[in-house]
């Protein structure tokens, strides 16, 4: 009994060492990462890497660490709403700029387009179809059209409008395979034969996905896919929030979002 | 970009704390479950079991609200502010929130199968319930605990759903290798979400395998000379 007793004191004794030597070194590290308030972006999962690079060069020039946050525009929004940390909001849609607005999270008149997206028709390289337009495109030829899910997911729902737009929504739905998001869009088609997929025009820079593209949509589908950026109307606003958002639109900031395949305006930015 | 090491670290650590944390609540609430009687055991036991059934991000919404500025506890407590959403707290929140129920099923299993009748004699020889539940059953149930604890520190290790949105997914303050996976796939970057997909594996297979040696050991040594 007595071994027992001891065994048992040794492994309390044991735990609570290092529930403490844990709890020392959890306490130290985060407080050190969150001691300078740097300027808090939320921004729209999509931009990560755009942005961790406009992220740099805003440090370099403005000698000011900036934060980024990374998911759903939906979440995002819905953080903001519960906390005070966010100083600048990117969302990937109007929608959910429109929601943080309405729950008097954002300032209206901030409110800017930062960059532009179209869609695109890909399929895999090895599927030789010939199109240039939607009205080449007949259900006979495709097995499946894979979208994202045109129910929730925003790339989904645009790419349903853009059929619609040309009439072939109704003649194609049943080759429509939806999918969550945009990424599995281009891994269904590559491993799937003769599949066509709607994507983010985007997508299409970062070569490792090899997908042949068919064609694109323009300014006429006035499918208006913008990512937009505001600020937050918390009372501590960070002094270089305001900044942030016009290095955005800057001739340096452009540049950035164009290497990262975004479509960007260059009149638009200047205010 | 991401630095590769501070995540595994960040997320191992995390997942860590959160094990420690449900450990001792765990080990009581599945002793509970497994030897005392009392009326609502079942809907008791099915809330507990709750974070098991539902999304994630259900789990994580609630939450939210909870912990929201304007939220039940979202407020001063105790005359001091907690600010924990966004925060590195956040993540061992979620991640006990979500481990938790694994724990407590798995270490009520440890607890069912050792024999009552072990407990009923050494209480025949005077010894309290606190000592026999410290003494007997606690060391003859350590197999059930320490699988509970692997599990819920594997499970730990991999949560996404309710961390990412009351931790968020902040580079270099919140970001696990699940969140940063995410991020990396979000933005197309292939080259990175293939690395942390590599480690990823790693770890997952480290831990599993750590898990089953550590198992077989204390299989190994039994408690009958005591």
């Amino acid at each position: 009994m007595e071994k027992l007793l001891m065994r048992v004191s040794r492994t309390l004794c044991f735990q609570s060492l290092l529930l403490l030597l844990v709890a020392a070194y959890a306490s130290c590290k985060p407080k050190m990462k969150e001691a300078p308030s740097s300027l808090m972006v939320f921004a729209a999962a999509s931009l990560s890497d755009v942005m961790a690079e406009v992220g740099d060069e805003f440090e370099r020039s403005r000698g000011s660490a900036v934060e980024f946050n990374f998911s759903g525009s939906n979440t995002l929004a819905q953080q903001m709403a519960a906390t005070d940390r966010a100083d600048v909001f990117l969302s990937a849609n109007e929608e959910w700029m429109s929601w943080a607005v309405s729950k008097g999270e954002i300032l209206e008149s901030s409110i800017k387009d930062i960059a532009l997206n179209q869609l695109a028709v890909v399929s895999d390289p090895a599927f030789t179809m010939e199109a240039t337009s939607w009205s080449d495109i007949k259900s006979s030829d495709v097995e499946k059209l894979v979208i994202a899910d045109p129910r929730g997911v925003p790339a989904g729902q645009y790419a349903k409008r853009w059929m619609e737009r040309h009439g072939v929504w109704e003649s194609l739905s049943d080759s429509v395979v939806p999918t969550t998001d945009v990424r599995a869009v281009m891994a269904v088609v590559r491993s799937t034969k003769m599949s066509i997929g709607i994507v983010y025009s985007s997508d299409l820079t970062n070569g490792v996905d090899r997908l042949g593209t068919l064609f694109s949509s323009n300014e006429d589908d006035d499918l208006n896919i913008r990512y937009q950026g505001g600020l937050s109307l918390k009372e501590s606003l960070h002094p270089l929030a305001g900044d942030f958002l016009s290095f955005l639109g800057s001739e340096e900031g452009c540049s950035i979002f164009r290497k990262h395949g975004f479509i960007v305006e260059e009149g638009d930015q200047d205010d | 970009m991401t630095d590769v090491w501070s995540v595994i670290g960040s997320t191992l650590l995390w997942a860590l704390l959160s094990t420690l944390v449900i450990l001792i609540p765990g080990t009581l609430v599945a002793y509970c479950l497994a030897r005392c009687q009392f009326v609502g055991k079942s809907i008791c036991s099915s809330l507990v079991g709750l974070p098991l059934v539902l999304p994630p991000t259900a789990v994580g919404y609630l939450l939210l609200a909870l912990l929201a500025k304007n939220g039940p506890l979202g407020g001063a407590l105790f005359g001091t502010e907690l600010d924990v959403l966004l925060s590195w707290k956040a993540v061992v929140i979620a991640c006990s929130v979500m481990s938790f129920p694994l724990f407590v099923r798995t270490a009520r299993v440890g607890f069912e199968s050792v024999d009552s009748q072990l407990e009923g004699v050494a209480r025949t020889l005077g010894q309290n319930r606190f000592d026999v539940f410290r003494k007997i059953t606690l060391p003859l149930a350590r197999r059930g605990i320490l699988a509970a604890v692997i599990l819920s520190f594997a499970r730990a290790i991999g949560e996404f759903g309710a961390t990412i949105i009351i931790a968020g997914n902040i580079p270099g303050a919140t970001q696990t290798l699940s969140t940063a996976l995410f991020s990396a796939q979000q933005s197309g970057n292939q080259t990175e979400a293939t690395t942390l997909l590599v480690v990823a594996i790693i770890v997952g297979f480290a831990t599993v395998y750590v898990a089953e040696r550590l198992t077989e050991s204390v299989a190994g040594k039994g408690v009958s000379n005591d």
